[in-house]
């Protein structure tokens, strides 16, 4: 135990900054043109439907981040991250765990509750992760092409997804869609760190906001 | 692949010609380079084709420039399936001394995984086989040296890195008849030179040097900062060649083995190995140049 205390984090990253963004251009193109698609799909669901009709919106919404989930666990986690990272075969079911408390929210008999108002941290954290996490990428001096995308990256997916858990009403509901997404945030914040400080920040910054609202919010 | 004590003799004659630093491994007499490439995070590369590509451009600038040992283990990520698709592109350059290890808890899994590392690489025998980290050194030193009773195996060795270990390694290395340790020396980190160089040379075991530049840190931080005079009689201009003169001066050190994704570093690299080498008063102006930065 004391050895593998003595490793510093930079130790324990396999894989270079240039091969894991690799790993976004070549999931986007595989994927195309769903990474186009995706992200439209799930801020349109997400915030003006959520909006306008908010009973109906909602269980659709956890519906699409249950196949979110799903999708980017086998496609993006399992079949791309885990070959440079054999960490990434561990955390993968970990992607199925969260599509099915997802979907159990969203099919089962009785509806989500659905949050009282203000929506605003909800609604603000879906729309970082469908629309503002795409254009981080150019932000970062890095191509569109490889733009980090909701429903097919795993950071955008669970940022979006920490946006629905505060449009759910209920603490322990909310906790439980928190939960793994706050968890993978956490591992993608230390992971960026080391590959590249400033990269960090957007993960970091959507599980403090995501925490603090935990905390913050008025519980029921 | 070369294979123990005849390994020189499979050098091309142009590589023997060039490399003049050419190390023995004591206890089978067979001839690698001094320096030799490393694939610890940069040829973790997956299935990109691109950078697939990149590394087998690396591979094929280090045969070129006289191959030696490429070092690898099961623990880093793709980088045996990476070496295996650049030497299957490059049709199995002889000059290559396959290097690998051996990565598991389970004493078990030893077989079957050097079977996988086999295949990974595409080879049927490896120059030489180590037990990563000392991770369950027992059973596995007992797999290795069964292969390489049977033939089947060149060499057997055990590894550290980052200074871990050391007391352990030094019992092994006075109780099993090892062919090759591998441990972490550089400018920055020497501490084997106390006791596991001595003790290495006093048993005839070949010494791997890992982490040349730690990671890259050393020129990163030494960049722009003065060489010493030393330099200029060693005909060197930058750091890392001279960070890797001062590891291949030193007379218990038989192989270094720095990793890149540059064909022109792997280049800078080789050519480190060639011309003149510190003697042991300029290694210590070097040393007490490199402590006044």
């Amino acid at each position: 135990m004391g050895e593998w205390l003595s490793y510093g984090l930079s130790d324990l990253l396999l894989f270079s900054e240039r091969v894991y963004w690799r790993l976004f251009v070549l999931e986007n193109a595989a994927l195309w043109p769903l990474p186009l698609v995706a992200p439209v799909v799930l801020a349109g669901i997400g915030v003006v439907l959520h909006a306008r009709r908010p009973e109906a919106g909602l269980p659709l919404l956890l519906a699409l981040l249950a196949l979110a989930w799903l999708s980017t666990g086998w496609s993006f986690v399992w079949q791309r991250y885990a070959t440079v990272n054999w960490a990434m075969a561990y955390l993968a079911p970990l992607f199925a765990g969260q599509a099915a408390i997802l979907a159990w929210l969203a099919l089962s008999g009785s509806r989500p509750p659905v949050a009282p108002q203000p929506r605003w941290l909800g609604h603000g954290l879906l729309l970082a992760g469908t629309a503002v996490y795409p254009f981080l990428a150019p932000v970062q001096g890095r191509m569109l092409a490889g733009a980090e995308v909701a429903g097919i990256a795993p950071d955008p997916t669970a940022v979006a997804s920490l946006g629905a858990a505060f449009l759910i009403d209920g603490r322990g509901l909310r906790l439980a869609v928190l939960f793994l997404p706050a968890l993978w945030l956490g591992q993608s914040a230390l992971t960026l760190y080391v590959l590249n400080g400033p990269a960090a920040l957007s993960p970091a910054l959507a599980l403090a906001a995501a925490l603090a609202g935990a905390v913050l919010l008025p519980r029921r | 692949m070369m294979t123990g004590a005849a390994a020189i003799c499979a050098l091309p004659r142009a590589a023997r010609a060039q490399d003049v630093t050419l190390r023995r491994i004591p206890s089978t007499g067979a001839q690698v380079p001094a320096v030799g490439l490393g694939s610890w995070i940069t040829f973790n590369v997956g299935n990109d084709p691109v950078l697939l590509q990149d590394c087998t451009d690396v591979i094929a600038a280090f045969v070129e420039e006289g191959g030696g040992m490429i070092d690898s283990s099961p623990m880093y990520g793709s980088s045996q399936d990476t070496i295996g698709f650049g030497l299957r592109r490059l049709g199995h350059p002889e000059t290559v001394f396959s290097t690998d290890k051996v990565w598991t808890n389970a004493p078990e899994d030893g077989p079957d995984q050097v079977a996988e590392t086999r295949s990974a690489w595409g080879i049927e025998r490896f120059d030489l086989l180590q037990v990563h980290n000392l991770v369950a050194w027992d059973a596995h030193l007992e797999t290795l040296f069964a292969m390489k009773a049977e033939g089947r195996l060149g060499h057997v060795g055990l590894t550290t890195s980052h200074g871990r270990r050391h007391r352990l390694l030094e019992r092994l290395m006075r109780d099993y008849p090892v062919d090759v340790v591998q441990l972490t020396y550089n400018i920055a980190d020497r501490e084997a030179e106390n006791r596991l160089l001595p003790l290495a040379r006093e048993k005839g075991i070949a010494v791997i040097a890992n982490r040349p530049f730690r990671r890259g840190a050393l020129p990163q931080a030494l960049e722009g900062r003065p060489l010493p005079g030393e330099a200029r009689e060693l005909g060197v201009s930058a750091w890392p060649q001279l960070l890797l003169k001062f590891i291949l001066s030193h007379p218990d050190i038989t192989v270094a083995i720095p990793a890149t994704t540059q064909v022109a570093h792997v280049r800078e690299n080789k050519a480190a190995a060639r011309g003149p080498l510190p003697d042991a008063a300029m290694r210590r102006r070097i040393l007490a140049h490199f402590a006044s930065l």
